[in-house]
């Protein structure tokens, strides 16, 4: 038995390894020994964390999509960046999940929203393949997205959940200490920034964007923190915090939620890249997880196993097809990568035994939602097919049915009524769905137009107030001015007239003869004095 | 004790008088002094007794201050015996010893005052005796308030004070003005006259009323320090009712300055060491005649209410336009008496202040 602050520590220091050596074997090592230390029951050793039903699942995934990186990143550049940025993304994922002191918490957080910026940024600008868009120019703005603006619109638009989950958090731990198992009840303020943190991460409206152009990382990466895990950090907060949350926060959260599986779902449809296609899937996926996370955290729990399972499957599938066919717009996928669209989707939609475990209870209105996913993914079925037996097949496969073999249940019959909206795959091109409802044009135009109004105002007023302050000078001077000759008066009163007044009434006072007055006053009082023992003795 | 104070005045007349029998003085006054308060705090009291020592500057009469300073302490120390006799004869000792000192210049001025002054004790002994006589009754408590009010020179009594003063030569005056009226505080704690409430506090007001009008209006210093201890009497006797120890504190800050400068009157003192007697007298912070003043205005605001406090301090106020022309006045020469008193008088200000006035209220 390791103690859990040793594996995260190898972790960490695995991504070091890999950051110098390039190779990514450190990795496949760190997974691994993670794996086996939490199968055979590591636990934490000191009160800083706790243990995770996730951990497992996560380094689970981890393995899988390390294993098939080996395949897709061959010959890629840069490999030293992306493996120790792969790293860095599982030590602060394993951190995040375990975390149970609000600084550790935060730390893995953070690291998740770096790792991402950093993967996204692992193709260079001037290679198609980390292009998202089509270049189109519509809406005041062009469809076209090379790493280095995707890696800006997803840190920009992470750090406000990040910011809002600080100073929750902070205000949390100086409330009710540093420990998060010893927390309890959050008050309005703070129960809208944990919110607002699981809404960023988690891609949820009006944060969906950064998602779609986060695709411009490899497809592992896709794969991996964009669909599995990173941005499952949402709803897993909302797990982790939610009796705490204020009661009007799982409404919220439902509302939200909701909206966004069904837009996010649309959006797919009219998506072209595959890739954009299950980006689009996943904010309607994890709308789903985060409509319910608050009200049957159980169910949430389920979902987010066999989204993960079935979500980085499918990535790992597609890139499969872009990696044969070098586009990012394949034509043909190869037959494996077929089977494994067909097994995802079943998996989603709630026919395979493990997605029908996660929709054993899931409410009648994501059935909806399932048949949305069969239109957009049976669109890729109707793709033609090319033969590759490559083995990076291996990987996805056994992510798609090892897991039916260990969460098992029988699919209720309602499920099978999603099949349905295969009649969706024959669907032409809409084209504001293909827009995404035009929502990038709030972050690439209204955004950048805001914060730079929002500048030129703050120089205007600056230069005004610069120029009332020049203006004002004379003004200064009079004030100065009038001080001076205050402060010549008062010394001259002081120095000169309060003396001089002072001296001359002494000199007046000393000049009166009261002598004789006082012999008068002493002698009355002597005399007031006898009388009045006189009487007291003849009393 | 009696017969060891017979014994050291048959010693001491067998010794002679000269500078160096002084330290015989002093032995004398220490062993006193250490009779009456041990080795508490309150030995700081006899610090008037030694320096009255050496408080005649000049004269015939140089070398038998000492003598007198110790006949005083006595005299202090016979008043606290239970014997009213003993009472009686410590006053006398006390309040006479140091006057017989007042015409060592041999001028004409200071014989008169000494006999005018002996006139005076006379009547405060004879109102003493019969105070003592009818102790208890509200005349008998009466008469020995007066006579300690004569001895102050509280109105009505008060003529006598400037009248001496103001003939008298000052190097005599230096002993006359201090030992005599502490001795006649010592007499107010150590007798406890209990007149009606309002008799001390009326004569107190009026006094230090006519005492700063007086002072003010004054052009000679000697009558401008006379007037000064009429007005620091009355406060003084307006602090018996309310709070005794404070009106001894008074008596003995007045004492201090008071033996300072008419010292320097006689044979001038440094600059600075005038200046410090007299913002001592003024009392103003830090010098040790701020503190029982202080403490007499918050007596007042606490037991009478601000209006009679506002009184107090308007006079209190009073007395400095007099003492800042005096200041400026004093004759500036190289004797070393006053600025020993400045020394004295800014440490107990420093060091001192409240926890002695404390100590003091012990002897009650």
């Amino acid at each position: 038995m390791v103690a859990l602050e040793l594996l995260l520590i190898a972790a960490f220091a695995a991504a070091l390894a890999d950051l110098l050596a390039a190779r990514g074997y450190a990795a496949v090592a760190a997974a691994v020994l993670f794996l086996a230390g939490l199968l055979t029951g590591a636990g934490p050793s000191t009160p800083f964390l706790k243990p995770s039903q996730f951990a497992v699942f996560v380094a689970g995934v981890y393995l899988a999509i390390v294993v098939y990186s080996h395949f897709y990143m061959k010959g890629a550049e840069r490999l030293g960046w992306f493996w120790g940025w792969m790293g860095v993304f599982f030590g602060s994922m394993e951190l995040f999940l375990t975390a149970d002191h609000w600084l550790l918490l935060a730390l893995g957080w953070a690291g998740l929203d770096i790792a991402s910026w950093g993967l996204i940024l692992t193709y260079r600008d001037g290679d198609e393949m980390g292009y998202v868009g089509d270049g189109a120019r519509t809406g005041g703005i062009t469809w076209l997205w090379p790493p280095s603006s995707s890696a800006f619109r997803a840190i920009v638009t992470v750090e406000v959940g990040t910011a809002a989950l600080l100073i929750a958090l902070g205000s949390m731990a100086l409330r009710y200490g540093p420990f998060v198992s010893g927390w309890r009840h959050a008050g309005d303020l703070v129960s809208a920034l944990f919110l607002t943190a699981a809404f960023a991460k988690a891609a949820q409206l009006p944060f969906t964007d950064w998602l779609m152009t986060a695709m411009s990382a490899p497809t592992p990466v896709s794969a991996l923190l964009h669909s599995s895990t990173m941005v499952k950090a949402g709803p897993i907060l909302l797990l982790k915090l939610g009796h705490l949350l204020a009661g009007w926060a799982a409404e919220v959260a439902f509302l939200v939620g909701a909206a966004t599986a069904f837009a996010a779902g649309l959006m797919a449809l009219g998506q072209r890249e595959p890739k954009l296609v299950l980006a689009a899937s996943t904010a309607s996926y994890l709308g789903m997880i985060t409509a319910i996370a608050l009200e049957n955290p159980h169910e949430a729990v389920l979902l987010i196993y066999a989204h993960g399972f079935a979500k980085a499957a499918l990535f790992m599938a597609v890139g499969h097809a872009i990696h044969v066919t070098h586009s990012r717009f394949p034509e043909a996928y190869p037959l494996a990568a077929k089977i494994a669209i067909a097994l995802g989707m079943l998996m989603l939609v709630g026919i395979l035994p493990t997605g029908a475990l996660a929709k054993a209870e899931a409410p009648l209105w994501t059935v909806a939602v399932s048949a949305l996913t069969v239109g957009y993914l049976g669109r890729m079925l109707r793709a033609p097919t090319v033969g590759d037996w490559e083995p990076m097949w291996v990987p996805y496969l056994v992510l798609l049915v090892v897991p039916n073999f260990l969460l098992y249940a029988a699919p209720p019959p309602v499920l099978f009524l999603a099949l349905a909206g295969g009649v969706l795959a024959f669907l032409g091109d809409v084209e504001v769905l293909k827009r995404r409802f035009y929502l990038p044009v709030l972050f690439d135009m209204v955004a950048p137009t805001a914060f730079n109004a929002l500048w030129r105002l703050a120089a205007v007023v600056d230069k005004a107030v610069d120029r009332a302050l020049q203006a004002s000078a004379p003004l200064w001077r009079l004030v100065a001015n009038a001080v001076t000759l205050a402060d010549w008066l008062v010394d001259a009163a002081l120095h000169d007239g309060l003396v001089a007044l002072v001296r001359r009434a002494s000199a007046g006072v000393a000049g009166l003869r009261l002598d004789y007055y006082l012999y008068v006053a002493g002698l009355a009082a002597a005399i007031i004095i006898a009388v009045a023992i006189v009487l007291g003795v003849w009393r | 004790m009696i017969y060891i104070l017979t014994l050291y005045f048959a010693a001491r007349l067998l010794i002679g008088f000269s500078r160096w029998s002084l330290a015989a003085d002093a032995a004398f006054i220490a062993y006193v002094g250490w009779a009456l308060w041990g080795a508490t705090p309150l030995a700081l009291l006899a610090l008037p007794f030694y320096l009255g020592i050496a408080a005649v500057g000049g004269g015939v009469f140089r070398y038998y201050a000492g003598l007198a300073s110790a006949l005083t302490l006595s005299g202090v120390y016979l008043m606290f015996q239970q014997a009213p006799y003993l009472k009686a004869f410590g006053f006398v000792l006390a309040i006479l010893s140091p006057a017989a000192l007042l015409s060592t210049v041999r001028d004409r001025g200071s014989l008169e005052g000494v006999f005018r002054y002996l006139v005076i004790s006379a009547f405060a002994s004879a109102f003493l005796f019969i105070g003592m006589g009818q102790r208890g009754s509200p005349l008998g408590e009466v008469f020995l308030l007066l006579a300690v009010a004569l001895e102050l020179g509280v109105v009505p009594m008060f003529l006598w004070v400037p009248d001496v003063y103001g003939r008298a030569h000052p190097a005599g005056l230096a002993i006359l003005a201090s030992l005599p009226k502490l001795s006649a505080a010592f007499a107010l704690l150590a007798i406890k006259p209990a007149p009606p409430a309002a008799l001390p506090l009326a004569l107190g007001a009026l006094s230090m009323l006519i005492g700063n009008l007086g002072a003010l209006t004054s052009a000679d210093l000697r009558r401008v320090l006379a007037y000064s201890t009429v007005a620091h009497s009355g406060f003084a006797l307006f602090a018996y009712s309310l709070s005794p120890e404070v009106a001894l504190t008074l008596v003995l800050a007045d004492a201090l300055g008071k033996l300072g400068l008419f010292y320097a009157l006689a044979a001038g003192g440094p600059a600075w060491s005038n200046r410090v007697l007299a913002i001592h007298q003024i009392g103003l912070p830090p010098f040790f005649g701020f503190w029982p003043k202080m403490l007499l205005v918050l007596v007042t605001a606490e037991r009478l209410g601000w209006a009679p406090a506002l009184y107090v301090l308007a006079n209190i106020v009073l007395v400095a336009p007099y003492y800042f022309r005096l200041m400026d006045s004093m004759p500036v020469g190289r004797s070393g008496m006053p600025p020993l008193v400045a020394a004295v008088v800014v440490a107990l200000g420093v060091v001192a202040p409240l926890w002695f006035i404390y100590h003091i209220s012990s002897l009650l």
